[in-house]
């Protein structure tokens, strides 16, 4: 609006005889880009008027020449208006598409349980498809008998086969943890199911994860080619679990070994995370610094624990990071006495 | 990122070099390479130099196993050789070390 004023004003001023009224077509036109339908056609509306009325003050209204240009502004005015709705209705496509994503992502990964058999839980995953909100990472928790049993996967590749792996692998997962008395048979469950997924022929298909068995004191880790938890002690120490070298991904078969059972303390943490997170490189290509991990995980509960990590990766990449992170961070609460 | 491959043959061995990056865009080039080397019957092993392979992602690593299951196939044998420091402990972090051919499963410089 201010620029048809402004387009008039100099238009007067400079006494040009309305020459200039070709440039209120850029009012419509800027409002079309980045304003409502209804708004542009207000814009429109008014810079049709201002083309009518600049032919007033030097009595040229009516002549041939003004009306050729007047035609030209009210033409691309209206253009304008369409331009508006075609664009309007196709941001709320992608909104919805994105909401649909979101919804889609929230079935398959469930909202984690704050708190399960004595443990406190947290859960962030964030797709690196600008706008998808879906990809591969998957996490899940089952607690049954006091004992809580965790997974997270990064199913390779991506697209909607990653996916609906992913889906298959979190459902299977949920079954098999609390049917089966053995972790590694868990992982055996898994591995039977991600091999018998069909792949392509240049590539196999597999799926790093980690499971762990929390009971107690006690951590129990079978780790199918995938980064290592990090405990991170009430002291602030931290230390990778684990099996190393881990076994061979699910799909791919092997021996699945059980790993030693390790222990932890009421007010340790244990960070269950994909690749993502410790592949996340600066401008310089240097990775996430497991020392920024350390104060990360010193926040006062889970939650901000991994709001502060998030962020701190965020700061690292400067921007979003490039890949798919999932991060799952389990801590030990003191032992309720039984009411 | 780029790749390329330089085959060969030497009686029943054939060594294909890989030079570059083994991502989701140049694996494919692996694959193929290796089905071309598996066309003359009188092969019984492929071996994959990655000495001058500075790069793997979890799509070029799908790609050495299904390069393995394709020899496996002919009842060929499958080995890597001159892994990259990089290359190596990207596989033994993923467990593949050991499946992939021919290497000790051994700690080695992976720790790092």
């Amino acid at each position: 609006m201010g620029f048809i004023v402004l387009v008039l004003a100099v238009d007067v001023v400079a006494g040009t005889h309305a020459v200039l009224i070709g440039f209120l077509t850029l009012a419509p036109l800027f409002a079309a880009a980045v304003d409502a339908p209804r708004r542009t056609a207000l814009v429109s509306a008014a810079a049709s008027t201002a083309a009518v009325a600049a032919g007033l003050p030097n009595g040229l209204l009516g002549s041939l020449d003004h009306l050729l240009r007047v035609a030209v502004v009210i033409t691309v005015s209206l253009m304008a208006v369409y331009v508006a709705r075609a664009r309007t209705a196709r941001e709320e496509r992608l909104r919805r598409m994105t909401e649909i994503a979101r919804v889609t992502q929230a079935a398959i990964l469930r909202e984690m349980p704050r708190q399960a058999a004595g443990v406190a839980l947290a859960a962030r995953y964030v797709s690196a498809q600008e706008g998808a909100g879906v990809g591969g990472d998957l996490y899940e928790a089952v607690a049954d008998r006091g004992r809580l049993r965790l997974i997270v996967g990064d199913v390779r590749g991506n697209g909607l086969a990653a996916v609906r792996l992913a889906a298959a692998v979190t459902g299977a997962f949920r079954q098999s943890a609390i049917i089966r008395s053995d972790l590694v048979q868990v992982a055996r469950d898994l591995d039977g199911l991600v091999g018998r997924e069909s792949s392509p022929a240049h590539v196999a298909t597999f799926v790093t994860a980690v499971l762990v068995e929390l009971h107690d004191a006690g951590i129990r880790i079978v780790n199918c080619g995938h980064p290592a938890p990090i405990l991170r002690r009430r002291t602030g120490d931290l230390a990778e679990l684990g099996p190393s070298p881990p076994d061979r991904p699910l799909g791919l078969g092997g021996v699945r070994r059980p790993g030693a059972v390790d222990r932890w303390e009421v007010g340790d943490r244990l960070l269950l995370h994909t690749d993502g997170m410790v592949e996340a490189r600066d401008g310089a290509g240097r990775f996430f610094p497991m020392s920024a991990l350390g104060t990360c995980l010193a926040e006062p509960t889970v939650h901000e624990c991994l709001v502060a990590v998030w962020t701190a990766v965020h700061r690292h990449v400067g921007g979003a990071p490039h890949d798919d992170i999932a991060l799952l961070l389990a801590e030990r609460l003191p032992a309720v006495p039984d009411a | 990122m780029s790749l390329t491959t330089e085959t060969v043959h030497a009686g029943p061995v054939v060594r294909i070099r890989l030079r570059g990056e083994m991502d989701v865009d140049t694996s494919g080039l692996v694959h193929d390479a290796v089905l071309a080397a598996l066309t003359s019957d009188s092969v019984r092993q492929v071996v994959l130099d990655l000495g001058e392979l500075a790069f793997i992602d979890s799509s070029g690593m799908g790609t050495l196993v299904a390069c393995q299951r394709a020899v496996g196939v002919g009842g060929g044998m499958f080995n890597l050789e001159n892994l990259a420091p990089f290359v190596r402990r990207q596989l033994f972090a993923a467990g593949l070390l050991g499946l992939l051919g021919g290497i000790d499963d051994g700690p080695a410089d992976a720790a790092s």
